[in-house]
């Protein structure tokens, strides 16, 4: 049983005049994104939703003496501005493995069926046989897709749920609901500074003897939200008050996630496959808006530039595993992202997809992420189980979705906080080189993990 | 076929991309199946063989070490950074920390051109990038150093009268623009 329904309404021109400064959104897609998230997870459980928000126009390419350094093109087709927030309701299959091949298996099967799969998997090392987390993975009963652009559209589709249940709440809002006040947040985090440092020099020993080339260090907190704040539409007044790229909202009784990433990891789409690795991140001062400021002082450092080249060189070896040989090229190297608040480097490495792979069988050669790890990967995850305080757990994994056997979205659980067996926490990394002070990359690292505590929350 | 051997590194399969879309079959081999003996009969099928980057010390990889020792008259080997380690160190040379502050990323210019005498027509010449730690200082017969580093470290090595050349630099990555010529001198020679 299949059946569907769509509403739209055209934004008025005008409507995201200043997409910067007045929130990206029109007002529609606002009020009914938070109509939504109120309603559903009133009459439904369990409730998910995952958004792909691309704002218009804040990037910056390298200046022109960098990009001739490398073999690459400097140009990528680009993404259309505009946001688009998928609900998933209700479970047909709701999984919880600690054993990766069960995951792995029930991904490749429940994406040969007509709905899509919406799956997170932690972070865990190359040829791990058991998870710190569970990896989860969805079969919703329907989705509502809310689309926002030229204008905001409003899409049902139910496979096992009647349309008539979900007929109340599917109407395009125009004024905003009125918003409960939200949880107050503990922001006092302090992480073990003389353990932290201690560990990021050793690390630095390990490279300076040869076992690796970059590490990235982690760091775990625990306690930092209340339970309250994991809920569908406490999570999406949050995202909107600071949307990040990839958001998402996963609860089941395994576990909860709150994502507000940055960073996509793979993107497939038929033969198409696609990675955007992050390395490199500036701030102005005083919280204003990054722009071209920011972005040099990125692409004038030699640690920041080295960095990216490692891992896009490492994210070339990863797709060279999954692709038609000599299709792998990297695109638009060193370009910058403007975030509200941060300036992000990055560059775009994509490939052909092998005709012998599915998405989910690429995603799985793909694990554990290269941004997120060092290279060479192997050696260096062995380091990081060392050094690393505690498991990642969550944190420094995936999650996305799947629409089908070839068509896959994903992103980093990075800038995310998680409820589990293991506690309420979050993670905040960094990059290491032998370049790196490692005062200043610990400093960085509580900095961080306070820079995402939720808005609204005290700094 | 040429047979790579892989020691785990995260740009292995770069490397094997470079010589598979110009037409060269290759065979992945763990540095771990590499034989203790009879290596003549192990590479009975190669056409060539490639010593991959990893991480560590020549001497964590003792087979691989052998390997170099044993290889038949005539065949050609290319070895990237630790596979240029591993060639020198089974020949008895020392692999050390390189005496600058090692910079994973660091791209070096060789310029003028520094011709190839196997690969016929190849000019070491360009930008490189560098991932190591480790290097070779001091070498001597049957190894040529045809280019260095400022700080001394061996970065083009040439065997003086075997088809064997070793690179400290990872021709390979997308920051050596220089090295896509060296793959295409390959082929010519080996295709």
């Amino acid at each position: 049983m299949m059946s569907r329904t769509r509403r739209r309404v055209r934004n008025s021109p005008g409507a995201k005049a200043d997409p910067f400064m007045s929130g990206p959104f029109s007002a529609t897609f606002a009020a009914t994104l938070q109509h939504l998230a109120r309603e559903l997870e009133r009459r439904f459980a369990p409730v998910a939703l995952v958004i792909h928000h691309e704002s218009a126009c804040r990037e910056a390419d390298c200046p022109p003496e960098l990009a001739p350094l490398t073999r690459s093109r400097p140009h990528a087709p680009a993404e259309p501005p505009g946001t688009l927030a998928r609900f998933f309701i209700g479970a047909e299959t709701d999984l919880a493995c600690f054993a990766p091949d069960d995951f792995w298996e029930a991904l490749k099967r429940c994406t040969t069926g007509p709905q899509p799969v919406l799956f997170a998997h932690p972070f865990a090392p190359p040829g791990a046989t058991t998870l710190a987390e569970a990896a989860l993975l969805r079969v919703p009963r329907a989705e509502i897709r809310l689309t926002d652009g030229d204008e905001v559209t409003l899409e049902c589709h139910a496979w096992s749920l009647p349309l008539e249940d979900l007929a109340p709440v599917l109407e395009l809002q125009t004024a905003a609901p009125p918003s409960p006040p939200l949880p107050s947040v503990q922001s006092g985090v302090r992480l073990d500074m003389p353990r932290i440092v201690a560990a990021i020099e050793e690390a630095q020993r390990l490279m300076i003897a040869g076992h690796c080339y970059l590490l990235n260090h982690s760091e775990r907190a625990f306690g930092l939200l209340p339970p309250e704040e994991f809920r569908c539409s406490t999570f999406v007044q949050r995202w909107l008050a600071r949307p990040a790229r990839f958001g998402a909202f996963y609860s089941s009784d395994a576990a909860a996630i709150l994502c507000h990433s940055p960073e996509r990891f793979v993107k497939i789409h038929g033969e198409e496959i696609v990675t955007e690795p992050i390395k490199g991140t500036a701030a102005a001062p005083d919280g204003t808006p990054p722009g071209l400021h920011e972005a040099r002082q990125l692409w004038s450092s030699e640690k920041e530039i080295n960095e990216q080249l490692l891992v896009v060189d490492l994210l070339r070896n990863d797709l060279n595993g999954v692709c038609v040989p000599g299709s792998v090229e990297v695109s638009r190297p060193f370009f910058v992202r403007f975030t509200p608040r941060l300036a992000q480097m990055q560059s775009i490495v994509s490939g052909r997809l092998h005709p012998r792979f599915s998405a989910a069988t690429a995603l799985e050669r793909l694990l554990p992420a290269g941004s997120v790890t060092g290279t060479p990967k192997e050696r260096v995850c062995q380091i990081i189980a060392r050094l690393e305080a505690t498991p990642r757990g969550y944190y420094t994994g995936v999650m996305g979705v799947a629409d089908g056997p070839a068509r896959l979205e994903s992103f980093l659980l990075i800038r995310s906080h998680f409820r589990s067996a293991l506690g309420i926490y979050a993670g905040t990394g960094a990059g290491i080189t032998t370049l790196s002070d490692p005062h200043a990359e610990a400093k960085e690292l509580e900095h961080k993990l306070r820079s995402f505590l939720p808005a609204g929350a005290r700094p | 076929m040429i047979l790579l051997v892989d020691h785990r590194d995260s740009f292995t399969r770069n490397l094997v991309a470079e010589l598979e879309q110009r037409g060269l079959a290759v065979t992945v081999r763990d540095f771990t199946e590499v034989p203790e003996k009879h290596h003549a009969e192990w590479l009975a099928d190669a056409t060539a063989v490639v010593l991959s980057p990893g991480p560590g010390h020549p001497d964590d990889y003792p087979r691989s070490l052998q390997l170099c020792r044993n290889l038949p008259t005539g065949m050609p080997l290319l070895g990237v950074c630790l596979g240029l380690q591993l060639a020198l160190r089974a020949d008895g040379f020392s692999i050390e920390r390189i005496p600058r502050r090692p910079v994973h990323g660091r791209r070096v210019r060789i310029e003028p051109a520094v011709p190839s005498r196997w690969l016929s027509g190849f000019h070491h010449q360009g930008e490189f990038v560098l991932y190591n730690s480790l290097g070779c200082l001091h070498t001597c017969a049957p190894w040529d150093v045809l280019v260095r580093d400022t700080d001394g470290t061996a970065l083009v090595v040439e065997h003086r009268s075997e088809p064997r050349l070793l690179v400290q630099f990872h021709p390979e990555s997308f920051a050596s623009p220089g090295g896509s010529a060296l793959f295409d001198a390959l082929r010519t020679r080996l295709g």
